[in-house]
């Protein structure tokens, strides 16, 4: 059953397009990958999935249902996000604690006059277990580890019990055991994910399918041998790489050659 | 590492309602004609029986003033630390207070305008609580139309608010310029806070006021504590960030603007108490909204206790009395924060 679909979809900001005409449809329970240069668009599109960016034409149906008919809570109770920097406007003067970020997974799940008891506890105490944080549930959020920061952010999003998972580039600034441990996490939680993902192998290694947007559109759209080519790669990129497979599994393994052809990279 | 009374909040609201208690005995007692606990337990007996004597002498000084100047600094002190914790929280910045964002400031330059016109035009008798009410709302209507576009960015939000505290100020300071000097030294009086002239009629619209803001913020505690991690986190677990955020401002500036109307300007309540909350309980919303609501009412009795008997037959206005302490709080909180 398609999950989340999206067509003619077009968003622009300040008069510039940032989508131009995408559509696409996510089935249940697969693990999509976003890839492309910076400023092609991804996060702009991931923004749009979860309500953030309003399509200026187009439209995103989610279990066949207009997201636009749906209130932000009834999103919520659909769709974690976890963004790049872990939660960058949480002012240091206000200390949250691991279990209290965690805690507030809970949130589109309740109602506004209701309070917290015992089996809240439990869920956080689960969510915390499997991300490995329980020891540092009292600790103050700002205290952790770049990795263990994704990893909160990922149990408050276990927390929110999503049916669809928003990930914009979680491996940012990780180093390559963390980046494998998150993306390992959000793996088993056995629901859909799209992650904007820069590292082409992790994309090629977690991914059922792969975007490849440019310039604010799709250019290729499939299983990541049918996208990771050395043309597409090229076309988008602008970097020769060459394409075999992983020595410990049959996934795909991308190389690329040290020179460039000279283009103009925009920005993000 | 976080605190011990963090995990038990029960303790330290408890502690701090006994607190509150005693604060307000303290109030009724302490004063230039001294009345002791046991009277003040006699007169609660006699009231719950109907048996006193209204005509003694406490009884008048206990009812008709100590009692309602008492409850005027507790609901004061509450609306102000609910009022500043609001602001914070919505706007991720431990500086934000009514006065930062001119909320105050339109609200007093209301109330003065109000003032001074009825001065002029005697038979003109504008309420001063609807000045006040008024010049908070527009305070708060210029700071949204100075951040324009952007005003749902909280950076841009201080910005203005910062602008519109000035200006409105500058417009205060021109009408106290150009008022005759009896009517600019009640003015300027006023504008310092005072208890002095509270009577019972004066605390309906502020108790309203402010325990409706009471109920609206632990109704929509979640919500608002989703935004201290930011638009983009609150919005992505199902909060309307820019509704909830503009209807908290609103509120803050009614309660603000109540308050300003009854007793003038009170300084450094709505900054400083939210952040001795936080010292206490920690930065969960309904933590800090709570203790601060009863720090304030508890803070705002003490200092009005203070302004009423440092000197001899003399009230010292009680904002003078909360920036010196707030003053001297901030200096202990910096100096402690650079060892």
């Amino acid at each position: 059953m398609d999950l989340i679909q999206a067509k003619s979809l077009n968003w622009s900001i300040s008069g510039q397009n940032i989508l131009s005409n995408i559509n696409f449809s996510i089935k249940e329970n697969e693990f999509i990958g976003l890839v492309g240069p910076n400023g092609s668009g991804k996060t702009s599109l991931l923004n749009c999935l979860y309500g953030k960016n309003i399509p200026l034409s187009g439209n995103i149906s989610y279990k066949n249902q207009p997201l636009n008919n749906l209130s932000r809570r009834d999103i919520a109770k659909q769709m974690a996000v976890m963004s790049q920097e872990p939660l960058p406007e949480l002012s240091i003067q206000f200390d949250l604690t691991v279990f209290e970020i965690i805690a507030m997974g809970l949130i589109p799940h309740k109602k506004l006059l209701s309070f917290g008891d015992n089996s809240d506890h439990k869920i956080i105490h689960q969510a915390a277990r499997q991300v490995d944080l329980v020891d540092k549930l009292n600790l103050n959020f700002h205290v952790l580890s770049g990795g263990e920061k994704q990893r909160a952010l990922i149990a408050r999003a276990i927390v929110q019990k999503p049916q669809l998972l928003l990930l914009d580039e979680p491996t940012n600034h990780l180093d390559i055991y963390h980046q494998i441990d998150i993306l390992n996490i959000a793996r088993s939680m056995d629901i859909t994910v799209i992650a904007c993902l820069h590292d082409l192998n992790l994309a090629a290694t977690y991914c059922d399918k792969v975007f490849l947007l440019n310039n604010g559109s799709i250019v290729a759209y499939g299983e990541p041998q049918e996208v990771f080519t050395e043309e597409n790669l090229y076309q988008v990129f602008h970097v020769k790489a060459n394409i075999d497979q992983q020595p410990f599994s049959d996934k795909l393994r991308i190389s690329f050659a040290l020179e460039y052809s000279n283009k103009t990279v925009s920005n993000d | 590492m976080i605190n011990p009374v963090r995990n038990n909040f029960k303790f330290p609201v408890f502690a701090l309602l006994i607190l509150l208690i005693i604060s307000v005995i303290c109030a009724i007692s302490i004063g230039s004609v001294s009345i002791a606990t046991n009277e003040i337990y006699e007169m609660i007996l006699c009231f719950s029986n109907s048996s006193c004597d209204i005509q003694s002498s406490n009884w008048q000084i206990i009812w008709e003033l100590r009692l309602p100047r008492a409850l005027m600094a507790m609901i004061t002190g509450a609306g102000l630390a609910l009022s500043g914790t609001i602001l914070q929280t919505i706007t991720r910045n431990p500086l934000a207070d009514p006065y930062l964002l001119g909320i105050s400031s339109g609200a007093a330059l209301g109330a003065v305008v109000s003032m001074a016109i009825s001065t002029l035009i005697l038979w003109l008798n504008l309420p001063i609580t609807m000045g006040a009410l008024a010049g908070a709302i527009f305070s708060l209507f210029l700071m949204l139309t100075l951040a324009g576009r952007h005003a749902f960015k909280v950076e841009r939000l201080l910005l203005s608010g910062v602008a519109v505290s000035f200006m409105l100020s500058a417009f205060t300071s021109l009408i106290l310029y150009y008022s005759a000097p009896d009517v600019s030294a009640t003015l300027l009086f006023w504008m310092m806070g005072s208890f002095s002239h509270i009577q019972w009629q004066n605390l309906a619209l502020p108790f309203v006021m402010v325990t409706l803001g009471l109920m609206i913020g632990l109704i929509y505690r979640n919500w608002i504590a989703a935004i201290q991690t930011g638009d983009d986190s609150a919005l992505s677990l199902g909060v309307p960030v820019n509704s909830l955020r503009l209807s908290l401002l609103i509120i803050s500036a009614i309660i603000t603007g109540t308050l300003v109307a009854q007793v003038g300007g009170i300084a450094f309540v709505g900054l400083m108490i939210p952040h001795i909350a936080r010292m206490i309980v920690g930065s969960v919303f309904h933590k800090v909204f709570i203790s601060a609501f009863l720090l304030g009412s508890i803070f705002l009795i003490w200092v009005d206790i203070i302004a009423r008997t440092v000197f001899e037959n003399q009230v010292l206005p009680v904002g003078i009395v909360t920036a010196a302490i707030g003053s001297v709080f901030f200096f202990i909180i910096l100096r402690n924060k650079n060892a």
